[in-house]
């Protein structure tokens, strides 16, 4: 079964308010984004590009930013909290293992929506005077959610099954970097053959020619019905991974 | 009745074999250590009896209830106080037991959360956050913690750990208190031999994944044979006067003496001697104590 403790939910909100970590969340996302603001604006030739470009790759790297930071604080769901001490005192209670998990999962999101709210601006003030302002946030953001609940069950079911809080970040961190590596490969190979069912598969993939889809060519919703529910499988199957996987003798 | 019963109880890491059948017993209200030397599997015991981990064969049933299949109500009911713990650094110590008065679903008024904090020796008003308190402080706060929803059963593994002579005194008289008071049974797992003699009922000495014995601590003490040498200062000591039914002396040697008890406890033959003007400087025990019966069941040297 599926199930929070708000208790804890709370209590990650307020260590997220109280501690150095969720003050550095905020700082980088800010620091970036406004870095990379200005330069679309005052780069010669960035400033070039045309409206929904521009708007296109704020998205890209708000959305890159949320899949790093999810891993970041998934990685250290279970295994900072071993490593702090801190695990055993929550396992002893009578809250489930995967509850505590499932309740960190849950926490990501809130992360999620207040990173979103500090990206907002940054999108608003770029994409102001073009097209598809509007239906490009309504995307982002649940996109953007549905990244941050994926790249942090992966990086939660990571944490439960290493030793230590630096294998679990590396090897999450690992596979963000592979998740974004088709990227890099041109537009024209990732149209054909292999390169094609690579950008399916990979969730990140979806989600930036999604955006790509919306905000660039303005494609309705029936075009990106396939990229969406595949996005929408891996989080409904990774929530349920993450659920039925965490076990108090596994995380301890 | 029994607050925790174990039968045939096998765990395994694995290829190798830690708990190798195990049967145990604590009744309801006592105070039970646990004893054993490092790697016996004491840990593995009390992770078992809090429901952390799984165990291939046996029963373990606490307060009559098996425990796999009621461990959410159980864990209500039980609470424990790891070696290894630390608390959420930037919390202040009355939060830090709000946050767990609320998970277990305990009274997190803040009158009572501060009663418990006096009650380990904390002050409730103090401002700063835990990270920043002592070793013996963070133990004070953590016996706070296994307290806050008021246990049945109270699992403690090396409370007096790094606790300075007045501390382990003052968590002493503590556990004493919430024993007789609220009836709560108490697990002690040590390696403070003197932890346990101030403050057990019975005992179980696990060794080799099997407990070598167990018994009452009191019985044992009164009903063994001890061997205690003693260190004497008065020049004119004549032993053969001072000697009894229960108190016989076997050797001299300049100022020390030997001597066998039997059937009273070292602390009653001690008086006996001082009231008969004895000054003794030193006693040591060479038989009978509790420390000569951990050795000799756990097959090591003394």
């Amino acid at each position: 079964m599926i199930s929070f403790s708000k208790v804890l939910i709370k209590k990650e909100f307020h260590e997220l308010f109280f501690s150095v970590k969720g003050l550095f969340y905020f700082l980088v996302v800010s620091v970036i984004l406004s870095l990379f603001s200005a330069l679309l604006v005052t780069n010669t030739e960035l400033s070039l590009l045309d409206n929904a470009q521009a708007l296109y790759m704020i998205s890209g790297i708000i959305l890159a930013l949320m899949m790093l930071i999810s891993s970041v604080y998934g990685s250290d769901a279970i295994a900072g909290e071993r490593e702090r001490r801190t695990l055993e005192t929550l396992l002893i209670t009578p809250i489930g293992a995967s509850e505590i998990a499932l309740s960190k999962l849950a926490f990501s999101s809130l992360l999620y929506f207040l990173l979103f709210l500090i990206g907002l601006p940054y999108f608003i003030a770029i994409g102001s005077s073009g097209q598809n302002v509007a239906v490009g946030l309504v995307y982002l953001f649940f996109i953007g959610w549905m990244l941050s609940i994926i790249y942090t069950s992966i990086a939660i079911y990571i944490s439960q099954n290493v030793n230590s809080l630096k294998n679990s970040m590396m090897i999450t961190l690992a596979i963000v970097l592979i998740s974004a590596t088709p990227l890099i490969i041109s537009p024209a190979m990732r149209k054909a053959g292999l390169g094609k069912v690579m950008d399916y598969l990979n969730p990140f993939g979806d989600a930036v020619n999604t955006l790509d889809s919306v905000i660039i060519d303005s494609e309705p919703f029936s075009m990106q019905a396939v990229r969406m529910g595949i996005i929408l499988a891996y989080t409904v199957i990774l929530v349920v991974i993450v659920a039925k996987s965490t076990k108090k003798e596994k995380v301890l | 009745m029994s607050a925790v019963t174990i039968s045939k109880l096998f765990k395994s890491y694995g290829s190798s074999e830690v708990i190798k059948g195990l049967n145990m017993d604590v009744r309801e209200g006592e105070i039970y250590g646990l004893l054993g030397p490092n790697g016996a599997g004491k840990s593995t015991l009390i992770r078992v009896i809090l429901g952390l981990l799984p165990y291939e064969k046996g029963e373990v049933l606490l307060f009559g209830k098996p425990l796999m299949e009621n461990l959410q109500k159980l864990s209500k009911e039980i609470n424990a106080l790891p070696e290894f713990f630390e608390p959420y650094s930037w919390m202040k110590n009355i939060e830090y037991l709000q946050f767990f008065a609320d998970l277990y679903g305990a009274d997190r008024a803040p009158v009572r959360i501060r009663s418990l904090l006096e009650s380990v020796g904390l002050d409730p008003n103090d401002n700063k956050v835990v990270g920043e308190y002592s070793q013996g402080m963070r133990k004070r706060l953590g016996l706070a913690r296994a307290l806050v929803n008021r246990p049945k059963l109270l699992i403690l593994d090396e409370p007096t750990n790094g606790l300075d002579p007045k501390g382990r005194r003052e968590i002493h008289d503590l556990l004493l208190n919430i024993n007789r008071n609220n009836k709560t049974t108490i697990i002690l797992s040590t390696h403070i031999l003197d932890d346990v003699e101030r403050l057990c009922d019975r005992i179980g000495v696990l060794d080799n994944g099997l407990l070598q014995y167990e018994g009452a601590l009191h019985e044992r003490t009164e009903q063994q044979h001890y061997r205690y040498r003693f260190e004497i200062s008065n020049k004119d000591f004549d032993a053969k006067e001072c000697e009894g039914e229960q108190i016989r002396f076997i050797s001299q040697k300049e100022s020390w003496v030997e001597c066998e008890i039997t059937n009273i406890t070292p602390n009653e033959a001690l008086k006996s001697l001082l009231n008969k003007g004895i000054e003794i400087n030193q006693a040591v025990a060479l038989e009978g104590s509790l420390e000569h019966l951990y050795f000799s069941v756990t097959g090591g040297e003394k």
